[in-house]
């Protein structure tokens, strides 16, 4: 690992948001959902990581926080121009519903009698959709975005599995560097809930779930370099930490089974009381958070790492979320700090973990090693 | 590297316009026949285009039978394919409940933002109550909160269809859905074959599945100028590599493959027949929609993907063309067959069954791979059908308008997507 990116709440880069963490600085307001906070980006202005201001009619603002957090990583790395063309781009994305305005001018468009007319759609609405709106909510145009607007030329995928797609993609750039596709990997998560339609529908699914607490809504992306151990000694690249060990599981058995699957395969034959501190992207949603806790006490019994995830404090981040908790992870080991924990070791060959999971039962871990590999 | 499981396919389903099934899908391909017709399942009057690859068939709900027929129409598919799949590997779905199992599915846009099913009737009370005057957004955001169903979301969003066959077969491994349009069915293949091949697993449910035949979808392609007009005419409308073609035709369905090891499928008394060698992919890093014009990264996927299988194009006696009957796509995928394969390319049969199903977007690149996998099994290459008119820059053998037999020992399968994203397979049969 030899970059970070963040363009998340109370941030919106890593070392303003990592500040933030360690003064429990909360981003967390009264959000456009009636008596729903919400966890806004704020103080990030796309027009600066574009190429062409014009760039922007095609980008949703998931788009916009994916390059952000690209470019801030690929700086932090200090990676050469000419290494952009074999680097790989993997992304955590979600479905993006669409803008707003245009949504409710379709609908409006296509209303006769209170309900939906297919002639009215096809003469009217049609005529008001964006020639190009489609690739502006395409999940797959946040990755292209990164890859058009970066240069970046090599190995690619989009994935989406709710709150587990940053961690996913976080693996499957390790793999594509293990199996020789790429040197060097951007992977990440960018997600925005707080367009009205997505708001909608997150926080009518947690109000319909038995228990739930008003988790706030997020936006926001993290991006990593990663980058084959050889290819970073040779360009004399600063080394956060080595990917140790990834896993993934699926809750189909028992509930907590999918993430002890997961941490059981990242740690292998590692002893799970070497783990120094778990980074989870738990933030209070129900129908997935009291799965983890099983899964911990499977694995870990009573001796857990320092729950050191950021969630609880940055709200929900949707298929950012696994990524954001990796980025905060890695810059702790930069600082030898640790939000929230003390006495604990974020020296060379400490170990540390990520985890995250979705509602539909996707899990993902990654363990970290801190430093350069030996 | 010699260590390397070998992967292999051991059974597939499907569901396309053609058939509700697999072999009947392979058998009207062979057949020239076309799935192309007019809308039937909604009105499609006045709009641009009128015509698609729909899936007709009347299998039951598996959703919620309120939630009509837009609750997770992916997801029945997949589900559908998947069993038979099982069924033509012959293997036991309690086989499936273990860590070492995964599933990695294509998909793309859900059907939850419908809008002729779901988001007018959403907010036709609002939009009554305004009366004319702007919505504001806290109305629309109330009007989500409280009349959106969130089982819908499991029903219809894009990780549905691979999440319902996790729950269904108890797959405790990973799974993943894979967002990269029309390269999204491949990329799952590819995916999956390299956690086998990497050890982790020993088996997979991979594929795709779509279903955007829907005015939205539609209207959404229509206005890129990516659809052919032809309505009058749909059986000839999708015509991949001819001169004359203006678009390509929006289809709907799934394929799902069973990938294991061949130890694993030898343990059970399968003998199968062909692999998955090879996978590349690479960024155009370009535009949003046009494909780079140089051909320069879909030329270097397809080395990467012969790389890895260790092999070259003279190697290569078929390659099942992404093929989509768009003027860019087609030339440029020539472009880049011939630039990555060189004088083999002139020899190499060429064919696109997109002229038959249209385009089935994410699952497009999984129901082509099943018909790769059957070229090899069976030796019979499907044909592009409606090829006429030839096209200068598209100047390959594709196969027209007859299904033809020949030895194929190992065949290429491109996809390639919105974006820039071109992904490779390639596979080899394992035995004569």
């Amino acid at each position: 690992m030899t970059g970070l990116g963040l363009c998340v709440p109370a941030g919106p880069g890593v070392a303003a948001a990592f500040d933030a963490a360690l003064a429990g600085v909360s981003p967390v307001g009264p959000g456009p959902a009636a008596g729903w906070p919400a966890s806004p980006v704020t103080g990030f202005d796309p027009v600066t990581v574009v190429d062409r201001k014009k760039s922007l009619k095609l980008m949703g603002p998931n788009m916009q926080f994916a390059l952000g957090a690209g470019r801030e990583a690929w700086a932090d790395a200090g990676l050469p121009p000419e290494a952009a063309r074999d680097t790989g781009t993997v992304l955590g994305v979600r479905v993006r519903p669409g803008d707003y305005e245009e949504l409710v001018k379709v609908a409006e468009l296509s209303l006769a009698d209170g309900a939906f007319s297919p002639s009215r759609f096809a003469s009217e609405a049609v005529e008001a959709i964006f020639p190009l709106s489609m690739l502006r909510n395409l999940p797959n145009l946040v990755t292209a975005q990164v890859t058009i607007q970066m240069s970046l030329k090599g190995f690619t995928d989009s994935l989406t599995s709710g709150e587990a797609s940053g961690l996913q993609a976080l693996i499957e750039g390790t793999d594509a560097i293990a199996r020789g596709d790429a040197d060097v990997v951007l992977a990440g998560g960018a997600d925005d809930l707080l367009d009205p339609f997505s708001l909608g529908v997150a926080v009518a699914a947690q109000e319909r779930t038995v228990g739930a607490t008003r988790v706030p809504m997020g936006q926001g992306a993290a991006m990593l370099v990663l980058e084959e151990a050889a290819h970073a000694r040779d360009r004399g690249a600063r080394v956060l930490a080595e990917v140790a060990g990834i896993g993934e599981g699926f809750e189909s058995r028992s509930p907590g089974n999918g993430l002890a699957v997961a941490i059981r395969a990242a740690l292998d034959d590692t002893d799970p009381d070497r783990v120094q501190t778990l980074w989870s992207d738990a933030c209070g949603l129900a129908g997935r958070d009291e799965t983890q806790e099983l899964s911990l006490a499977a694995v870990f019994g009573s001796r857990r790492p320092a729950a050191c995830g950021q969630a609880g404090r940055l709200g929900h981040l949707g298929t950012a979320s696994g990524a954001v908790e990796a980025a905060f992870l890695l810059e702790s080991l930069r600082r030898g700090r640790v939000p929230g924990a003390s006495a604990v070791d974020t020296g060379p060959g400490s170990l540390h973990m990520a985890v995250s999971g979705s509602l539909a039962g996707s899990r993902a871990a990654v363990l970290f090693r801190a430093g350069a590999p030996s | 590297m010699s260590r390397e499981p070998r992967v292999v396919i051991s059974g597939v389903g499907a569901v396309t316009p053609l058939a509700a099934g697999w072999k009947p899908t392979w058998e009207g391909l062979l057949a020239g026949k076309s799935g192309v017709k007019p809308i039937r399942r909604f009105d499609a009057r006045g709009l641009a285009t009128t015509i698609a690859g729909e899936v007709t068939w009347d299998q039951p709900q598996d959703g919620d039978p309120s939630e009509g027929d837009v609750s997770g129409r992916a997801i029945r598919f997949a589900l559908y394919a998947a069993r038979e799949a099982l069924d033509s590997a012959d293997l036991d779905p309690g086989l499936l409940a273990s860590p070492r199992v995964g599933v990695y599915m294509g998909a793309g846009n859900g059907e939850h933002l419908v809008n002729q099913n779901l988001l007018v009737p959403l907010l036709a009370p609002a939009l009554a109550e305004a009366a004319g005057k702007p919505l504001p957004e806290a109305v629309f955001l109330a009007a989500v909160r409280s009349g959106w169903d969130p089982r819908r979301s499991q029903w219809a969003s894009p990780e549905a269809p691979a999440a319902a066959l996790a729950r269904l077969y108890r797959v405790e491994g990973p799974v993943r859905t894979h967002l990269t349009a029309c390269a999204a069915g491949a990329q799952s293949v590819g995916e999956a074959f390299c956690a086998i091949r990497a050890g982790r697993l020993d088996r997979a449910l991979v594929g795709g599945a779509h279903a955007m035949v829907h005015a939205d979808g539609l209207v959404a392609f229509s206005k890129l100028g990516a659809l052919s007009t032809r309505n009058d005419d749909p059986e000839t409308a999708s015509r991949p590599f001819d001169a004359t073609r203006d678009g390509f035709i929006l289809g709907e369905g799934s394929a799902v493959l069973v990938l294991e090891t061949e130890e694993a499928a030898r343990a059970r008394g399968v003998d199968p027949v062909v692999e998955i060698a090879g996978y590349g992919v690479t960024a155009d890093g370009y535009r949003a929609t046009d494909p780079d014009p140089d051909a320069g990264r879909a030329t270097r996927a397809i080395l990467r993907a012969l790389e890895v299988a260790g092999i070259g194009p003279g190697d290569l006696d078929y390659v099942n063309a992404h093929g989509t009957s768009t003027q860019a796509n087609d030339r440029i995928e020539t472009q880049a067959l011939k630039a990555a394969l060189g004088d083999a390319a002139r020899r190499i049969p060429v064919s696109s069954v997109k002229s038959m199903l249209g385009h089935l977007v994410a699952a497009a690149g999984a129901v082509e791979t099943a018909a790769t996998y059957e070229t090899l099994r069976t030796g019979w290459i499907p044909p592009t059908q409606n090829y006429r008119n030839p096209d200068p820059d598209c100047d390959l053998d594709y196969v027209p308008n007859q299904a033809r037999q020949a030895q194929v020992r190992a065949a290429l399968k491109n996809s390639s997507g919105f974006g820039g994203q071109n992904v490779s397979l390639v596979l080899r049969r394992i035995r004569s």
